[in-house]
């Protein structure tokens, strides 16, 4: 064994046999595990609750096809209660917090238009610090702090005893303790880590075909290379720390500016960069159209017949009644208000988005959390493909329907679904790992760099 | 061999380390003795590259020591805390492995039996050791990493009459292996019984240097008294 693999096996051994290395490793374990569990439930959850749910729909709408008075043109308008089932990529247990927060995540509920709720990088600050304990809330806001715990007085210690200027009196740079040191606080993170990762990945059933396992290596590296950052963060800020107290201080305000302060700021300025439009011009359209074609069209137009007979409908040309002519055109301009509120609001949701995507590279703790989102497909810019997907399955739909009823026979094809496969994209959890691994090379080589320049003492003066 | 020319350090306005200027040869244990603030710390710390001297050089075994040049030197600071949850082979190996060395177990516990410490205590963690124990281990360090130069600040601080007695046996065994041994101390019996030269040092200043072969505690005092006092 080299001697720097020497040096790094007994820096483990030494952080692991202290008492404070084993509470840390066990506990990232029982919490990175119980996360992937609860994950894994209630995404299961969300999958059962959104094929019950078009199941039941389709049901109703069929009973009314076959029954004795068959849908009419004004029934077919009515989608307010269909709802479709929305594959969840296994993923997705580990950013359960989304899914949790957003019942359409399973299930879409096709109100007209199909309506996406914001993701929990939209939503608010405490949205995102108090929300559902899933594996990307503990590795972008826990593991940091776990790694803060097991390495802030790596050099701190040393220096405050007297010990670094003994430990490097023969070593021609301090490269190769620093490394070793960072190198053992990672792997005494990944002791607790990588096995609370596998039962989770195992629960989610990510480990189950090659796809599914690419993606959960994929998993592992990035939390891998974001333990490893971390840590070398840590070990900075302990070389630069005087005694172990100003290195846990350091840490704890670094800890919240980056992973607290940064990402609510960023999730804050895209809200405010891209707020969201009035709702009320849209649900009033939509109320007013539906509030018109849900009316008893016969009394009307016998009421109407009887008020204003220059208006009966038998006088009219095509035999279309022009009382329900006329309600139909107005249900349709109430309905056309709907559908440019729904695009203002659907084009303001994708630039937020967008932006999103690009703000959540200048946090390092959102680089895990963004990575993870887009491998489970529950990140923002997911959402608005199958956003887009719900509103092509629901014009499939209205047409389905509408066939036998304007005498056109049967639809081909059976009843159209919605299938969103799991569209994992790899290139921000790619992208992440080399964001950690560049983060830690600086951190490492500012320590080293620091301990080279004689900063081995105290900086007092004991004359 | 430690070689000290001219060596300055300020403060501010105050001058903690004022042309310091003496030599450590092979074999030779060199005392500096002072009170407290006279300087000892600084001047260890600047010898051993820890403090940037704003004057005057230092040479080890012949290389000059900075900042950026550490010594190659053993340091056995006045408080030898290592790592508590290794034991001393473990200890020795991790000290070795730093140095981009690695050493045999076999060579380590041999180390560490020469320096005093029985076989028993090989495997036990340091965390349970006296300070008398753990100076030993650090003194094994010195022929782990094949010093030639060894710089304990304030040795004897703390240590019961037996593991003081021990000390001196282990650093007369090392004077005997040719290393040049510089210690500071404020303890005049101590620096009578080991020291082969004496330097005192007064704020700052070497204001005597004194040849202790044979000379007693009583006259060292004395000494120091009429130079320090």
């Amino acid at each position: 064994m080299s001697a720097w693999g020497q040096l790094l096996r007994l820096e483990t051994r030494r952080l692991l046999r202290s008492p404070r290395g084993r509470a840390v490793s066990a506990a990232l374990f029982v919490a990175t595990a119980a996360a992937g569990l609860l994950g894994a439930r209630l995404a299961a959850a969300h999958v059962a609750a959104g094929q019950a749910d078009l199941e039941a729909a389709r049901a109703r709408v069929e009973a009314r096809m076959r029954g004795d008075a068959p849908l009419s043109p004004v029934e077919t308008a009515l989608w307010e209660d269909t709802v479709v089932a929305r594959g969840v990529a296994p993923l997705a247990a580990l950013t359960a917090q989304d899914l949790a927060a957003l019942p359409d995540a399973a299930a879409v509920r096709l109100t007209h238009p199909p309506t996406a709720l914001a993701a929990r990088a939209e939503r608010s600050p405490a949205a995102a610090l108090l929300g559902t304990f899933d594996v990307a809330w503990l590795l972008s806001l826990v593991l940091p702090l776990a790694v803060l715990g097991l390495g802030y007085d790596a050099l701190a210690r040393d220096r405050a005893r007297g010990n670094l200027a003994a430990l490097l009196a023969f070593a021609p740079s301090a490269w190769g303790l620093v490394t070793a040191r960072v190198g053992a606080v990672t792997v005494a993170a990944l002791v607790g880590l990588g096995p609370g990762l596998a039962v989770a990945l195992a629960a989610t059933g990510a480990l189950d075909g090659p796809l599914a396992a690419t993606d959960a290596l994929l998993v592992l590296l990035l939390a891998a290379a974001a333990a490893l950052a971390f840590s070398a963060a840590t070990v900075a800020v302990s070389a630069f720390s005087a005694r172990p107290g100003t290195a846990l201080v350091a840490g704890l305000v670094g800890w919240a500016v980056v992973a607290l302060a940064l990402p609510l700021g960023l999730a804050a300025f895209a809200q405010a960069a891209y707020p969201d439009p009035d709702p009320r011009p849209e649900l009033d359209a939509t109320q007013a159209a539906q509030s018109i074609l849900t009316k008893d069209a016969d009394r009307l137009v016998a009421e109407e017949a009887r008020r204003r007979p220059e208006l009966d409908p038998e006088r009219a040309a095509d035999g279309v009644q022009s009382v329900l002519r006329f309600e139909r055109l107005r249900a349709a301009a109430h309905l056309r208000r709907v559908q440019g509120a729904g695009f203002e609001r659907r084009r303001t949701q994708a630039r937020r988005a967008e932006l999103y995507r690009l703000v959540a590279y200048l946090s390092p703790t959102t680089w895990l959390s963004h990575g993870l989102a887009a491998l489970a497909d529950t990140d923002p810019e997911a959402r608005q493909r199958f956003m887009a997907q719900a509103e092509a399955f629901q014009s499939q739909l209205a047409l389905h329907v509408e066939a036998p009823l304007l005498d056109r026979g049967a639809a081909p094809g059976g009843w159209p679904r919605l299938t969103t496969p799991p569209d994992a994209d790899r290139t921000p959890a790619l992208l992440g790992a080399a964001l950690y691994a560049a983060l830690a090379g600086l951190a490492t080589a500012l320590a080293a760099r620091r301990l080279d320049r004689g900063a081995l003492t105290p900086a007092e003066e004991d004359a | 061999m430690i070689e000290v020319r001219g060596l300055t350090k300020r403060y501010g306005a105050r001058t903690a380390v004022d042309a310091l200027s003496f030599t450590v040869g092979p074999g030779e244990l060199y005392a500096l003795l002072g009170g407290n603030g006279a300087g000892k710390t600084t001047t260890l710390n600047l010898i051993l590259g820890l403090l940037a001297a704003d004057g005057g050089e230092v040479r080890v075994d012949g290389v000059a020591v900075g900042p950026g040049a550490r010594p190659c030197a053993v340091y056995v600071p006045e408080v030898v805390a290592l790592y508590p949850d290794l034991d001393p082979l473990e200890t020795l190996a991790l000290f070795a492995s730093v140095a981009g060395r690695t050493v045999s177990e076999a060579d380590r516990a041999g180390a560490l039996t020469r320096a005093g410490l029985a076989a028993e205590h090989h495997h036990r963690r340091v965390g349970t050791f006296s300070k008398g124990m753990r100076q030993k281990v650090a003194l094994a360090l010195a022929e782990v990493q094949g010093a030639r130069s060894v710089v304990l600040d304030e040795p004897t601080s703390g240590l019961d009459p037996l593991a003081s007695a021990q000390l001196a046996e282990r650093l007369a065994a090392a004077k005997a292996g040719g290393a040049a041994i510089l210690m500071s101390t404020h303890d005049v019996l101590h620096a009578a019984n080991l020291a082969d030269r004496v330097g005192i040092l007064q704020a700052g200043r070497l204001v005597a240097e004194l040849d202790a072969t044979g000379m007693d505690a009583a006259a060292l005092l004395a000494a120091y008294q009429a130079h320090a006092g």
